[in-house]
C-alpha cells in the first residue's frame, strides 16, 4: 500500500512495543524525509543502504538522482491508510449511482491533476486566509500559482489587516517551504502512523477516565478559534477534571489584568490613533508592524500629514529602549521600565491637581521626581487635558497592570474613552502567562500529571527559567507536542506530531475586534503536518472529524440558512461578516484606581533588565525565518543576532567596552539574574535609559542555517529565556552585569549612525516648517527644482507623451522604519538570502533598504528612517558606465536591468550615488532543493552569479496591470496597481503611480511643498522622491 | 647637431659605454648570458616565481569557480584588488614605451643600454594588467561582449563607458608594444641564430628573426619600421592611462570626478615604470654581467627621472587637495579629509611618504649614485603607487554620498594571492626572457658603440627626412 519505490525496511525502536497492528503497518515514506545529513536520528538506529551506489554516496545520490518526482509528490494524504482505503473505496462504489446529487469529495485541497474552472496557466489567483499568532487573527489574501504559494498580502477587508501586513506575515511563506520543518509522527524516536497516535490516546483514556481526567493536561496556545475552543469544551466535558492551560511566551495577561482593574472586567482595547490628536506611550510600542497593530499605525501615520483634516498629532514616548513608536515620538522620555508606573501616576497627579474631572484622583501624590521629568510630566498633563476628549495614554503589554489601569482611568475622565480608544470583549483567553500554567507546574512537581498535551509554541524553550518545564517534562510519562519543528519541546516529548504550516490547514480564528475568519489552505500539508483540531479530537469519543469538516461544522451550527452559499462568500471574502463583538461602555472605578495608584511604590534604583519580544523572530517561532533573521532590525539594524541594549553611559559606568571597529567585534557580558546567568554581546544602543539593559527574546535556538555553504546548525544569539523569571517576565531590577574578556561578532547592516552633517534625510518641526517652507536648503518644490535645473551633459528625455511616467513617492513623516516593505520586496522579487557571515562583508541583497539616522545626543536621539530603494534617475549615473548596455532605461523611465547581458563589472554599482544596486558575488540560490524552489515568484528571474541587480519599482506588476487594463481598453488607474513595498506598508507612506497623470497620488506628493530629491545636486533627477520628516515638539518642553 | 649629441654624454655625466669595446666584444658579452647554463641563483628565482604562478593559476580557479565572492569586494566597494592591481601594473608598463619610443624620438643615447629590458617588462605588465579586467567581471565567460563583435542580437558595447575605451586602449597598448619589442629584437635574433651552437636553438631562433642577413635594404626597412613604431608608440604612453583615468574621473564619485587624474595618472604611471625598471635593473646588470652597458650614468639619469615625475605626481596630490577645498564641496572635502584621517589613513600616509618624500632623495647626487638606496627606493616607490591605487578607490568608494551605506573593505586571502601571484607570473616571464633572449639591444649599443667612436658618422639617425 506505501507508494514508495524505494521501500525502507521498518525497524521499530526496540524500547517501543507496538501498540497495535496498525502502527507497524504505518506509511513509513515519511522517513525519506527525515533529514538527510544525519542518517539514524529519526529512530532507524542504523544506517540502512540499499545499493552500493547509495552506500558510498549517501541516500541523497539516489534522491539527487531521481528528481521525476518532487518531495512530497508521492506522499498520499497522512492517515490515509489500507483500511481508510478499503472504506473509501466502499463508499466510491456506493455512491457510483448517486453522483448526480452528492456534494464533491469532503477533503477540498486537490491534487492538482485537472485544471480548475476560472484559473489560466501563468495567471495566479488571490485566496484568503488568515494567520495568527497566540491567537489573534491577521487577514491575509495570499498569491497562488497554480496551487503553488508565492506572495503574502493584507487583506483589505480585514479589520486586523485593512490590506497591510507586517514582517512576520511576509516571512511566513518562507517556513511554509522550510525543508527543515519537522515531517515525521514519532513515537519517541519511532516514526508512527496518525492513526495509531489516537489509539494510543483512546487506550490511556481509560487510565484517566475514572478520575474524572485529572492526569490529563494541555498546555495549548491562546486561541480565539471557535472550533478550537468548542473542541476544548468537548474535552472538558469529558473529562472534567483535565485542565487546559493557555501559554504564550509574551503574555497580554497585563492588558486584561489592567482593564479588570480599572472597569472590573477583563476588556480587548482598540486605539483609534486616527482621531487622537495626543497620545502619550508608556512603553507601548504600538507601531511595531505586528498584526494587533497595523490598523493603529496607519491611523496615527495618517496624522502625521501636515495635511491631515484634523492637524498633526503628538507622541509622547516613555521608554526604557529606543523602540519604533519611540523613533516616531516628538518627545521622548528614557526611564527604566520599573520607573515607568510611577510616571503614569505622576501624570495623573498632575492632571488631577489641574483638571476637574480628575479632581477624584486627587489622594494620588505620585512619586518623587527629578525637576526634568516633573517638568516633562506636568507638559505631558497639560497636553493631555488640552485636548480633552481626543487624547489617548496607551500602556504597553509589558507594563504593569496598575500602569495600564493608570492609563484607562485617564483615558476615561479626560472623555476619550469611545473616541480614541474603545473596548470590546476579549477574543481569546485572557490568562497565559505565569499565572496560568503556575498551577500545571504545581501539577507536575506532585507528578499527578499522566499526560501533557502541548500545543503552544515551544515552551520548554521559551518559558521562564525558573519553571524548570525541561526538567519537569522528564518525569511525565505521556507528553504529546504539536510542533512545527522538532525542537527543544519535541525533543522531550514522546509523542511528536508535525504541526501543519497555517497555509496548509483548515481552521478559523477571530481578530482583536472579534471578526472571524475561516482560514483556508493554499497547499495540502507538504510535511505531513496536523492541526490543533486534528490532535485536540484524539481526546474526544467521537468519530474525527477532518479539520474542513470540524470548521464547517462549527459554523453551520451559527450560520442562517443558506450555510452553503454563506459559506464560499466567507472564504472568498476572508472575513465572516457580523461577528465582531459589540463595542462595551465600562464604567472607570475610579476610586479602586485611585486606591491603588496612592499605594504604588518607587523601586529602588538598580540595574535593571528588561526582556522585549524581537521585531523579527518575535519570541524565537520565526527564528528559523532566514528571511527575518536576515532583516536589519528596525532600530538597531543588527541581523543575524540579538544583542544587550545599553546606554553609553550605563556601558561606560560597569566598564563595558563599546564597538571596536578594528577587530569589529563585540565585548561579551555575562548577564545574571537570580543566580541563572546568559552571556551576550553588549550592544550600545543611543536612547537607552541609563541602568536598564534590554534583551530580545526568541534567540539561542540551535537552528539550520538554510544558507549558501553554510548548511550547518548554528546556535543564532543567546536565550534570553535563560534569565527570565516567572515572577517578572517582563523586567526586573537586580540584574548583575559583568564583563568577560570575550568578544563575538554582530553584524550592522549600518556602520554609520548619523547622517554626518548631510542633508539626506530631512527632519523639520512643524513651525520651522511653516514659517518657511523652503528653509531647508535641500527641498525645492517640484516647479523651482525645473526652474533651476543644474546644466547636465545628458539632455533631459521628455516623457510628457508617454502614457505613463513611474514614479513614487516616500512619505518619511509616516514611515516608521518597521520594515514590512523590506520583507515584502524580498518575497516578492525572489531576492535571496546571504547568511551572517556574508551580511558582516556587506553583501546583503535586500532591494530596499531602511536607512536609520539619528541626530541630537546620543542620549536622547532623534530617529529618521529613510527607505532607501533604485531611485529611478532620469539622468542614471549607472547607466552610462555599464560597458554592456545591460542597464538601461524604459520608455516610460523605469531604470531596467537585463540579467543575462550584465557580465558583473560592479561600475554601475560603483557610480549610483545611492548605492542600492546589489551584486550576486556567489550563487546565492545554488543548492535550493526543489521544496525551497517552490517560493520563487514565476514572475521574476530568479538571478545568477555575477550580476547586478536591484529595485524595478516591480515592474512585473506594472506589466501585469498593463495587460490587464489594454485587455478592458483603458488605461492602468492610480493606486489600481501597488508595489510589494507600498501594499506592505502599514503607515502608508509608500505611493507609486504615473507622473504623467496630475491627478494620481504620487504627483500630488511630487508636488508637496515638503517634496525632496535626495542627493537633488548631483541632477540625477530621481522618480523617487521623498517628503521631509515632520516633528511636531510641545513648544514648551523644547 | 650631430656632434653636440655625441658630445653629450660628457656634458652629461659619466660614459654610456665603459672600457674598451668592439662589436666582437659587446656581441660576446652581452649574449653570454643566453649561452651559459642557468646558474642556482637563477633557478632559485625561477622555481620561486614559477609558484608564484602556480598561486595565480589556484587563485584564479577559485575566482572562475566560485565567484568574486571569494574577494573582499562588497557594495559599496565593489571595485577592490582587482581593479587596484589593474591600474597598478598598466602603470608599470608605462616606462617601457617611455624609454623606447619617446627617448628615442627625442634622440636620447642612454635608453639603447635599457630599452629592451624596459619593453620586455612592458609586456609582461601589461600581461599581468590584462588578467584583472576580464577576472574582476562577474560573469568574465561573457567578458566578450565588451568587443564590438557582430551579434544576432545587434548588440553593441555602450561607447559611453570608459570600460570599452579600455578595452580598446589596453588591447591597442599590448598589440603596439608586442610589435615594438619584436621588430627590435629582429636583428639580435638574427646574431643568436647564427651564434647559435645546437640546430634546435637556430631553427627557433631563426624562424623568430624572420630571415634577417644585414643587408642595407634590411637596415633601411627596419629603421623605417622602428621609427613608424615609435611615432605610434608615443601618443600610446599618454592615451592608455589617461583612459584608465576615465574610468574614474567619468563617474561622479568623489575622489574619482576630477579633471587632474588624466595628466596625473600618466605621471603616476611613469614614475612607477621607471621605478619597476629600477626594481629588475639594478640587479639584473649585476647577475648577468651587464654592468660596463649599463653603466651608472644609466642609473642616475633613470633617478633624475624618477624625482621628476614624482614631483608632477605630488603636485597632482596637491591639486587634488586643493581643488577639493577650493570647489567648496562638502562631499569631495570629505573625502579627502577621510582619505588623512579615517579607517585606512595610514595606508594613505605610507602613499605619501612613499611617493612624495621617498623622491626628493634623488636631489643627492650621492643618493643617485648609491645602489642599495636607489634600489630601496624603488621598491618604496612600487609600494607607494599601490598604495595610491588603494587610496584612490578604496577610501572613495567605502564613503560616498549617503551615509547610510558606508562600508568597509576586508581584503581576503584570494585577493592577495591574486596580486602576489601576478608578481609570480611577471618574475616568471622576465626571468625567461633574461635567460632566452638579449637583455640590451645589442645591436643597438653595438651601434652606439661605433657612434661614441666616430662622432662625426651619426648623422644617419633617424632625423634624415
Amino acid at each position: 500500500m506505501t507508494p514508495t519505490r524505494f521501500p525502507l525496511p521498518v525497524v521499530a525502536d526496540e524500547k517501543s512495543v507496538p501498540l497495535s497492528a496498525a502502527a507497524t503497518e504505518a506509511p513509513l515514506d515519511e522517513a525519506r524525509f527525515a533529514p538527510e545529513r544525519t542518517p539514524g536520528e529519526h529512530g532507524y538506529g542504523r544506517t540502512y543502504w540499499r545499493t552500493l551506489e547509495e552506500k558510498a554516496l549517501g541516500p541523497d545520490a539516489i534522491l539527487n538522482r531521481d528528481r521525476e518526482f518532487s518531495p512530497g509528490q508521492l506522499d498520499v494524504p497522512t492517515g490515509f491508510q489500507r483500511r481508510d482505503f478499503l472504506q473509501l473505496m466502499g463508499a466510491s462504489l456506493a455512491l457510483a449511482g448517486i453522483t448526480a446529487c452528492t456534494e464533491k469529495p469532503v477533503e477540498r485541497v486537490l491534487a492538482y491533476t485537472k485544471t480548475p474552472d476560472g484559473i489560466a496557466p501563468g495567471n495566479p489567483l488571490h485566496y484568503a486566509t488568515a494567520s495568527s499568532r497566540d491567537g489573534l487573527a491577521t487577514g491575509l489574501l495570499v498569491t497562488s500559482w497554480e496551487g503553488r504559494p508565492t506572495k503574502v498580502e493584507g487583506n483589505p477587508s480585514h479589520p486586523g489587516s485593512r490590506g497591510t501586513t507586517g514582517p512576520a506575515e511576509q516571512a511566513l511563506l518562507l517556513q511554509l517551504y522550510d525543508p527543515s520543518r519537522a515531517r515525521v509522527l514519532k513515537e519517541r524516536s519511532a516514526g508512527r502512523a496518525w492513526h495509531s497516535f489516537r489509539e494510543s490516546m483512546s487506550q490511556r483514556a481509560a487510565v484517566w477516565g475514572p478520575a474524572g481526567g485529572a492526569p490529563l493536561h494541555f498546555l495549548v496556545e491562546p486561541s480565539s478559534s471557535p472550533t478550537v475552543l468548542a473542541l476544548r469544551q468537548e474535552i472538558l466535558t469529558r473529562f472534567p477534571k483535565a485542565r487546559i492551560h493557555a501559554y504564550a511566551s509574551a503574555p497580554r495577561d497585563n492588558i486584561y489584568e489592567g482593564t479588570r482593574w480599572a472597569f472590573g472586567a477583563p476588556l480587548e482595547p482598540h486605539l483609534d490613533t486616527e482621531r487622537a490628536d495626543v497620545i502619550l506611550s508608556l512603553d507601548s510600542d504600538f507601531l511595531e508592524a505586528r498584526s494587533e497593530n497595523l490598523v493603529a499605525t496607519r491611523g496615527f501615520a495618517a496624522r502625521r500629514d501636515l495635511k491631515s483634516a484634523a492637524g498633526m498629532n503628538r507622541l509622547y514616548v516613555v521608554e526604557p529602549r529606543l523602540s519604533i513608536t519611540g523613533g516616531m515620538a516628538d518627545h521622548r522620555l528614557r526611564a527604566r521600565s520599573s520607573d515607568i508606573e510611577g510616571i503614569a501616576v505622576a501624570v495623573l497627579a498632575q492632571l488631577a491637581k489641574t483638571v476637574p474631572a480628575l479632581s477624584r484622583f486627587s489622594s494620588v501624590a505620585g512619586p518623587a521626581l527629578s525637576p526634568e521629568t516633573a517638568r516633562w510630566v506636568k507638559a505631558v498633563a497639560k497636553d493631555l487635558a488640552g485636548k480633552a476628549g481626543h487624547s489617548l495614554v496607551v500602556a504597553g503589554e509589558r507594563q504593569s497592570p496598575l500602569t495600564h489601569a493608570v492609563a484607562h482611568a485617564i483615558n476615561a475622565s479626560l472623555g476619550n474613552l469611545g473616541t480614541t480608544v474603545r473596548f470590546t470583549e476579549p477574543v481569546l483567553d485572557t490568562v497565559s502567562g505565569p499565572a496560568s500554567w503556575q498551577p500545571l507546574l504545581d501539577e507536575l512537581r506532585a507528578g499527578r500529571v499522566d499526560t501533557l498535551v502541548i500545543t503552544a509554541n515551544n515552551p520548554v524553550f521559551s518559558a521562564p527559567v525558573d519553571a524548570g518545564l525541561g526538567t519537569l517534562l522528564k518525569r511525565v510519562p505521556n507528553v504529546v507536542y504539536l510542533g512545527q519543528y522538532d525542537d527543544e519541546t519535541g525533543l522531550l516529548a514522546n509523542w511528536f506530531i508535525p504541526a501543519a504550516h497555517p497555509f496548509e490547514s483548515w481552521g478559523d480564528v477571530r481578530a482583536p475586534d472579534g471578526t472571524a475568519s475561516i482560514v483556508q489552505p493554499l497547499i495540502s500539508p507538504m510535511f505531513n503536518g496536523l492541526t490543533e483540531i486534528e490532535v485536540l479530537q484524539a481526546f474526544v469519543d467521537r468519530p474525527e472529524l477532518k479539520p474542513y469538516e470540524a470548521v464547517r461544522a462549527t459554523w453551520k451550527a451559527k450560520a442562517a440558512a443558506d450555510f452553503d452559499n454563506a459559506w464560499e462568500t466567507w472564504l472568498s471574502a476572508g472575513v465572516v461578516p457580523q461577528t465582531q463583538n459589540p463595542f462595551a461602555a465600562p464604567v472607570l472605578r475610579a476610586d479602586a484606581v485611585a486606591q491603588l495608584a496612592a499605594a504604588a511604590k518607587p523601586v529602588p534604583a538598580g540595574l535593571e533588565i528588561n526582556f522585549v519580544t524581537d521585531y523579527k523572530v518575535f519570541d524565537g517561532r520565526y527564528a528559523q525565518n532566514a528571511w527575518l533573521q536576515e532583516l536589519p532590525d528596525p532600530v538597531s539594524k543588527v541581523v543575524w543576532d540579538n544583542v544587550a541594549l545599553m546606554s553609553e553611559a550605563t556601558a561606560a559606568r560597569l566598564g563595558v567596552k563599546t564597538y571596536d571597529p578594528i577587530s569589529r567585534t563585540y565585548d561579551v557580558v555575562t548577564l545574571s539574574v537570580e543566580g541563572h546567568s546568559v552571556e551576550a554581546p553588549a550592544f550600545v544602543q543611543p536612547g537607552c535609559a541609563d541602568d536598564a539593559v534590554t534583551v530580545q527574546l526568541g534567540y539561542g535556538k540551535q537552528i539550520v542555517e538554510l544558507l549558501f555553504e553554510a548548511d550547518r546548525p548554528a546556535v543564532v544569539g543567546f536565550n534570553a529565556a535563560r534569565i527570565r523569571t516567572s515572577t517578572a517576565p517582563w523586567f526586573r531590577t537586580g540584574l548583575v552585569l559583568t564583563p568577560t574578556d570575550k568578544t563575538m561578532t554582530v553584524v550592522t547592516t549600518q556602520t554609520q549612525p548619523t547622517a554626518a552633517d548631510r542633508p539626506v534625510a530631512l527632519m523639520q518641526t512643524v513651525d520651522e516648517f511653516q514659517k518657511d517652507p523652503e528653509a531647508v536648503e535641500h527641498r525645492r518644490p517640484m516647479g523651482k527644482l525645473k526652474g533651476n535645473a543644474l546644466p547636465s551633459v545628458q539632455k533631459p528625455v521628455d516623457y510628457s507623451e508617454q502614457q505613463y511616467k513611474w514614479g513614487m513617492s516616500v512619505d518619511m513623516s509616516r514611515c516608521t522604519g518597521c520594515s514590512a516593505c523590506v520583507v515584502a520586496c524580498q518575497a516578492e522579487n525572489n531576492i535571496p538570502v546571504v547568511g551572517k557571515e556574508q551580511a558582516g562583508k556587506g553583501r546583503v541583497m535586500q532591494w530596499m533598504r531602511m536607512d536609520r539616522y539619528y541626530s541630537g545626543t546620543a542620549e536622547d536621539p532623534e530617529v529618521v528612517n529613510q527607505p532607501m530603494l533604485c531611485q529611478h534617475c532620469e539622468a542614471a549615473p549607472c547607466e552610462y558606465v555599464c560597458p554592456v548596455n545591460a542597464t538601461v532605461h524604459s520608455d516610460e523611465g523605469l531604470n531596467d536591468m537585463v540579467y543575462n547581458r550584465c557580465i558583473g563589472t560592479r561600475y554601475c554599482s560603483n557610480n549610483c550615488p545611492y548605492k542600492i544596486r546589489h551584486f550576486n558575488y556567489l550563487h546565492w540560490t545554488a543548492d535550493r532543493s526543489q521544496v525551497e524552489r517552490m517560493i520563487y515568484n514565476p514572475d521574476v528571474t530568479v538571478r545568477a552569479r555575477g550580476v547586478m541587480e536591484k529595485c524595478t519599482y516591480c515592474v512585473q506588476r506594472i506589466e501585469r496591470s498593463r495587460i490587464v487594463s489594454r485587455l478592458e481598453n483603458r488605461t492602468i488607474r492610480d493606486s489600481e496597481l501597488l508595489t510589494a513595498c507600498q501594499q506592505a506598508c502599514p503607515s502608508e507612506a509608500i505611493v507609486f503611480g504615473s507622473l504623467n497623470d496630475p491627478n494620481s497620488r504620487v504627483s500630488q506628493l511630487h508636488g508637496d511643498q515638503r517634496r525632496f530629491d535626495v542627493l537633488h545636486d548631483l541632477n540625477t533627477r530621481p522618480r523617487t522622491a521623498y517628503l521631509t520628516k515632520i516633528k511636531n515638539p510641545n513648544p514648551e518642553l523644547a | 647637431m650631430a656632434a653636440d649629441l655625441a658630445a653629450a654624454p660628457a656634458i652629461d655625466g659619466g660614459p654610456l659605454l665603459l672600457g674598451k669595446n668592439d662589436n666582437t666584444s659587446l656581441t660576446k658579452s652581452l649574449l653570454a648570458h643566453v649561452w651559459a647554463r642557468p646558474d642556482r641563483g637563477w633557478l632559485l628565482s625561477f622555481m620561486i616565481a614559477l609558484s608564484g604562478t602556480g598561486a595565480l593559476t589556484l587563485a584564479i580557479v577559485v575566482t572562475l569557480a566560485r565567484g568574486i565572492g571569494t574577494w573582499g569586494n562588497n557594495i559599496p566597494i565593489a571595485w577592490g584588488f582587482g581593479i587596484i592591481n589593474f591600474v597598478w601594473w598598466i602603470g608599470i608598463g608605462h616606462a617601457g614605451t617611455l624609454i623606447s619610443a619617446i627617448l628615442f624620438l627625442f634622440q636620447q643615447q642612454w635608453r639603447t643600454a635599457i630599452n629592451r629590458f624596459a619593453e620586455a617588462m612592458t609586456i609582461f605588465a601589461v600581461l599581468c594588467a590584462g588578467l584583472f579586467p576580464a577576472l574582476h567581471t562577474g560573469r568574465p565567460w561573457f567578458a566578450y561582449f565588451m568587443f564590438p563583435y557582430p551579434s544576432d542580437l545587434q548588440m553593441w558595447p555602450q561607447f559611453k563607458s570608459p570600460l570599452v575605451w579600455d578595452v580598446f586602449a589596453v588591447s591597442t597598448y599590448l598589440t603596439v608594444s608586442v610589435l615594438f619589442w619584436f621588430v627590435g629584437l629582429i636583428p639580435d635574433l638574427a646574431t643568436l641564430r647564427d651564434a647559435s651552437t645546437s640546430t634546435i636553438q637556430r631553427k627557433v631562433y631563426g624562424l623568430f628573426a624572420l630571415g634577417w642577413r644585414g643587408s642595407g635594404r634590411h637596415w633601411h626597412n627596419y629603421k623605417v619600421a622602428y621609427l613608424l613604431l615609435a611615432g605610434l608608440s608615443t601618443p600610446l604612453v599618454v592615451s592608455v592611462h589617461t583612459i584608465v583615468s576615465f574610468d574614474f574621473a567619468v563617474s561622479l564619485l568623489p575622489g574619482w570626478h576630477t579633471t587632474i587624474f588624466p595628466p596625473y595618472f600618466v605621471a603616476g604611471a611613469i614614475f612607477s615604470g621607471f621605478a619597476m625598471v629600477m626594481t629588475w635593473l639594478v640587479p639584473a646588470r649585476h647577475f648577468l654581467g651587464l654592468k660596463h652597458v649599463v653603466t651608472m650614468r644609466h642609473l642616475e639619469a633613470m633617478n633624475k627621472l624618477i624625482l621628476v615625475t614624482g614631483m608632477v605626481v605630488s603636485y597632482g596630490y596637491m591639486m587634488e587637495h586643493f581643488i577639493a577645498w577650493y570647489s567648496g564641496n562638502p562631499d569631495e572635502w570629505f573625502v579627502f579629509y577621510n582619505r588623512a584621517t579615517g579607517p585606512y589613513r595610514a595606508i594613505y600616509w605610507l602613499m605619501m611618504f612613499c611617493n612624495v618624500l621617498t623622491p626628493h632623495i634623488y636631489w643627492f647626487k650621492y643618493m643617485r649614485t648609491n645602489i642599495a638606496v636607489m634600489w630601496i627606493a624603488s621598491i618604496l616607490v612600487n609600494i607607494g603607487m599601490w598604495c595610491e591605487r588603494f587610496v584612490i578607490i578604496v577610501t572613495s568608494l567605502h564613503r560616498d554620498f549617503l551615509p547610510a551605506s558606508w562600508g568597509m573593505f576586508h581584503p581576503t586571502w584570494v585577493d592577495f594571492t591574486l596580486f602576489a601571484g601576478t608578481i609570480g607570473f611577471f618574475s616568471t616571464c622576465f626571468l625567461l626572457f633574461l635567460k632566452y633572449l638579449p637583455a640590451i639591444a645589442v645591436s643597438e649599443v653595438k651601434e652606439l658603440n661605433d657612434e661614441l667612436s666616430h662622432p662625426t658618422h651619426s648623422v644617419q639617425v633617424v632625423t634624415a627626412s
